[in-house]
């Protein structure tokens, strides 16, 4: 034995093939760890590839479904003009053939009438090819009448294309769904699935239909199209701001110039005012309805509308509360009814709705304004932010969009929603009290301008609780919230505004709707044909967008667990975007997908819109996911 | 999506290597010895006068230790500049990672609207609500987090050696012993690239925060040769908000200060791959990788 290890040690052979092994097997360590590397790294970019690809698919799917369905809304304002003209036509062209007829008796007549005999005999035959041509063109558009009819093929062709419409937006985001997992899967990835950004962020069940909804839209909502057509008309014949309605209407003005004699001009435009009438079209509706519209704002979707309203009750809430929990806290902004430098427009009798609270003494501030406020006229307006009563409302102005700025009771700026579900806004009226300055909820300064929306009256009772066996008094008041956007006069069509005061009140508003000339067809067909707008009500723009997650198993080789505890699992999320480059209407058929950064999970992470997580852990994880993400 | 991948990492100069006189005396010295030897060894020598060298040059006994230490300097050298480079080489491929999830980033946060800053334009970053360029940087961490110093004496080499380049300013080191985890949550889950599941304690948290403080102070991006703080390509410094709205392309680059550790064999690659001239001090410098990827602006699809 001692020979051997004698032997091993004198032995000076290989030794430097030791050396070369060494260093041989220290070099494929290294090629090892480079080859690890670039595993690890292809891999993530194919994965975060992967995911894009998802999203995007996703979100193309969507695209189509909303020009599908703009391409339907077009359809049907086409085929709306149609019979708007084809009516007018019809009921036009009788009568100048009866025009003719009475011009043609007269001019045979006048035939035989010296010296101005034979232009009559001329314009007697004039006036017979005038209406023999017109009697071609009404037998024509007889014949067109009759499918223009309701039931018959225009209008069933209508319905039948808002069915189509109705199950593109079943049935799409569904397709998009599927269809991402299918792309992932064949681009490579374990799995992979693509979730529209409602199902995060707001409803799911809604989130499971494309963002458009016929509810609250009319058939007077083609109006503006058959009219001014739109960035969805641009196509051969349609001029800017030229609807097909408005474009058949000038192709048959030139058209009736060669029988201006018969007077079809202001028959036409007799006849083609009513039809439009009928279909709530016509521009003095209109221009009074704009005129008497106002800024709707409504905070938990961050959407801006036009509404009509009135004195109304915007709703009411009651909580029983001791005395003492009521003060002036719970109001950030009064004015004085006993400022009388301006009536704010108001009459007594609006004043008056809104009682003085005064009479509850120390309990209730009635009349403490705020120093820091520039107060408007004088009734009582208030923006309340009481935690007992939760009525919340506070907004600054100058934004829209889901970055809403709201300022919370630390004058920090929260996103729109969550508590805010009460919150509704009435602006730019001549008539609402604004505030603008800094108030002491609002140490920073940040709150630029407040509107009063909210009107209080309320009315008190005592009740005795117990409580601990002991005997406490409570009052129960009850906040009436009124909103006020118009004299009080104004009859409104139903609106946005109108549903959201039905929405909020369970039907108990005193709403004053109706609608003449939606009354005058109530039993046509023109009822049951609704354009699919953008759906306002519920989150539409997350609806809009479309998160991938995606993950792949890797095997990594032997020699990675020589250098870190190699991933089982890479994965990656990306977000795509639904939008539309020329305007995002549905009468507009640009809808496309893109990608976008990924502000949707985290957003969801860090506020109180859906996911909610503690603040530090929300920050964490918000995080991680933006740099795993690549974004 | 198309994107190309432009290495960054210039050709070896082996002229800067000859030139720099720190290594060239060296080399000299070293040459010189072995040519002694070697004489010494191998020339015939004068009966009397070198007996004893001669006896020396017999004797067989520790000729293996002789030869082992001839082959092993020369070995180890060797060793430790493939060590270094395989490291380098490795750098690049995270760079190369960092500089594509940083341009896939610009490609769509550059053309989103923002509360304050509208489409295609981004404030530079040191500017009040200023998010974009935020979210582009933040991007590229990844990448090179995995590749940064994980040790506090380390990290604080490192930028000390980066800062004495010039490509930090003057201000003092931050602190890596003792970091605030609160301000680096996402550069820490960032770990994931090479590791599973999410490292938010222990050893792995601090070596993770130290990593990410790192990287953060040793990764620029530049899209189009302006960086976030508004300095171009060239040298020269631009104000205002960057405007990328009528860009039809970004050309992403992404540069990282590597911290060359590897004893001599940092130095070596850092002459070789064209480095500026070493700082007194600096054993450890760090050399610039850079890489490049060019991107459309903002992927779309058309659905018709």
């Amino acid at each position: 034995m001692a020979s051997a290890l004698d032997r091993l040690h004198y032995d000076d052979s290989a030794q430097v093939s030791f050396l070369a092994v060494a260093a041989a097997v220290c070099f494929v360590a290294l090629l090892a760890m480079v080859m690890n590397s670039n595993d690890i790294v292809r891999e993530r970019m194919r994965v975060q590839e992967v995911a894009d690809v998802t999203a995007l698919s996703a979100a193309t799917w969507q695209a189509r479904g909303l020009n599908m369905i703009s391409m339907i809304n077009v359809l049907n304002s086409k085929i709306l003009s149609m019979t708007v003209l084809v009516n007018s036509l019809n009921k036009t062209l009788p009568i100048v053939v009866t025009v003719a007829e009475v011009q043609e008796t007269a001019f045979q007549a006048c035939s035989a009438v010296p010296f101005v005999g034979p232009f009559c005999a001329v314009m007697a035959t004039i006036v017979t090819v005038q209406k023999n041509v017109i009697k071609v063109m009404e037998s024509v558009i007889e014949k067109i009448a009759t499918i223009t009819a309701c039931k018959k093929a225009a209008w069933t062709i209508m319905e039948g294309l808002q069915s189509a419409a109705e199950g593109v937006r079943q049935t799409f985001p569904s397709i998009a769904t599927v269809s991402a997992v299918a792309i992932a899967s064949e681009n490579g990835a374990s799995f992979g699935v693509a979730l529209n950004g409602g199902l995060i962020t707001g409803s799911p069940t809604t989130a499971l239909q494309l963002p458009v909804t016929s509810d609250g839209y009319e058939t007077s909502d083609f109006c503006s199209a058959m009219n001014d057509g739109g960035p969805g008309y641009v196509m051969e014949g349609y001029d800017n701001n030229q609807g097909p309605v408005r474009l058949g209407k000038k192709i048959w003005d030139i058209v009736f110039i060669p029988f201006f004699n018969l007077l079809p001009h202001p028959i036409f435009y007799g006849f083609y005012s009513f039809y439009m009438a009928q279909l709530g079209c016509t521009p003095d509706a209109q221009a009074e309805d704009n005129k008497s519209k106002t800024q709707f704002y409504d905070l938990p979707t961050c959407r801006k509308y036009n509404a009509s309203a009135t004195w109304r009750l915007f709703f009411s809430r009651t909580n029983w509360v001791t005395a003492g929990d009521w003060d002036a806290d719970d109001f950030v902004a009064w004015t004085s009814l006993n400022d009388n430098s301006s009536s704010g427009g108001l009459s007594q009798e609006e004043q008056d709705k809104f009682g003085d609270l005064g009479q509850y003494g120390e309990d209730v501030p009635a009349a403490e304004p705020q120093p820091e406020l520039s107060r408007g006229p004088g009734y009582q307006a208030l923006v309340t932010e009481s935690p007992l009563l939760q009525v919340n409302a506070a907004c600054t102005e100058g934004n829209s969009g889901s970055g809403y700025p709201l300022l919370n009771e630390a004058g920090t700026s929260q996103i729109c929603g969550s508590s805010f579900g009460q919150c509704r806004w009435l602006n730019s009226h001549p008539k609402f009290t604004r505030y603008s300055g800094t108030h002491s909820r609002n140490p920073s300064g940040l709150d630029a301008e407040r509107t009063g929306i909210y009107f209080l009256s309320e009315t008190r009772e005592s009740g005795i609780f117990i409580e601990n066996d002991e005997e406490i008094t409570r009052y129960r008041y009850t906040i009436y919230v009124w909103a006020l956007s118009s004299s009080g006069e104004k009859v409104l069509e139903g609106d946005d505004l109108e549903e959201y005061v039905q929405d909020q009140t369970n039907g108990s508003a005193s709403t004053e709707a109706s609608n003449s000339n939606d009354s005058a067809d109530s039993e046509s067909c023109r009822n049951r044909i609704q354009p699919l707008l953008i759906d306002k009500g519920d989150n539409p723009e997350n609806r809009m967008r479309y998160i991938a997650m995606v993950y792949t198993d890797i095997h990594p080789p032997f020699w990675s667990n020589l250098f870190n505890e190699p991933p089982a699992r890479v994965t990656a999320y990306a977000q795509a975007q639904v939008y539309n480059k020329l305007s995002e209407d549905m009468f507009t058929q640009d809808w496309r997908a893109r990608l976008e950064h990924s502000n949707l999970l985290e957003s969801a992470l860090s506020s109180d819109q859906g996911l909610s997580l503690p603040g530090s852990e929300a920050g964490i994880a918000e995080g991680i996911l933006g740099s795993v993400n690549n974004h | 999506m198309e994107m190309g991948l432009a290495n960054g990492v210039t050709s070896a100069s082996i002229q800067n290597y000859l030139d720099h006189w720190l290594l060239y005396g060296q080399l000299s010295l070293g040459l010189a010895i072995l040519l002694s030897l070697m004489l010494m060894l191998l020339l015939p020598l004068r009966r009397g006068t070198f007996d004893r060298l001669r006896a020396f040059r017999r004797d067989e006994q520790a000729s293996a230790s002789l030869e082992f230490l001839l082959v092993f300097f020369p070995l180890l050298v060797l060793v430790l500049a493939v060590w270094q480079l395989a490291f380098m080489v490795n750098a690049q491929v995270h760079v190369g990672y960092a500089a594509y999830a940083a341009a896939r980033s610009a490609s769509t946060v550059a053309f989103t609207e923002l509360d304050n800053e509208a489409e295609g334009v981004l404030l530079n970053r040191n500017e009040p609500e200023a998010e974009k360029w935020q979210r582009i940087e933040r991007a590229a961490i990844p990448g090179t987090l995995a590749i940064s110093p994980g040790s506090a004496e380390s990290a604080g080499k490192a930028y000390l050696s980066t800062q004495a380049h010039g490509m930090l300013g003057d201000g003092p080191a931050p602190n890596f012993d003792s970091i605030d985890f609160g301000s680096l949550p996402g550069q820490i889950g960032a770990l994931t690239i090479h590791r599973p599941g999410m490292i938010l304690s222990g050893s792995r948290l601090r070596r993770a925060a130290v990593k990410a403080l790192y990287a953060q102070a040793a990764t620029r991006v530049l899209i189009n040769g302006r960086d976030s703080r508004g300095n171009l390509a060239d040298g020269n410094t631009a104000n205002g908000p960057y405007d990328l709205s009528s860009s039809d392309t970004l050309s992403v680059t992404v540069e990282y200060d590597f911290w060359l550790h590897v004893p001599y064999a940092g130095r070596m690659m850092y002459i070789a791959f064209g480095g500026s001239e070493l700082t007194s001090g600096i054993t450890e410098p760090t050399l610039t990788l850079r890489s490049t990827v060019v991107t459309p602006t903002w992927p779309q699809l058309v659905a018709y």
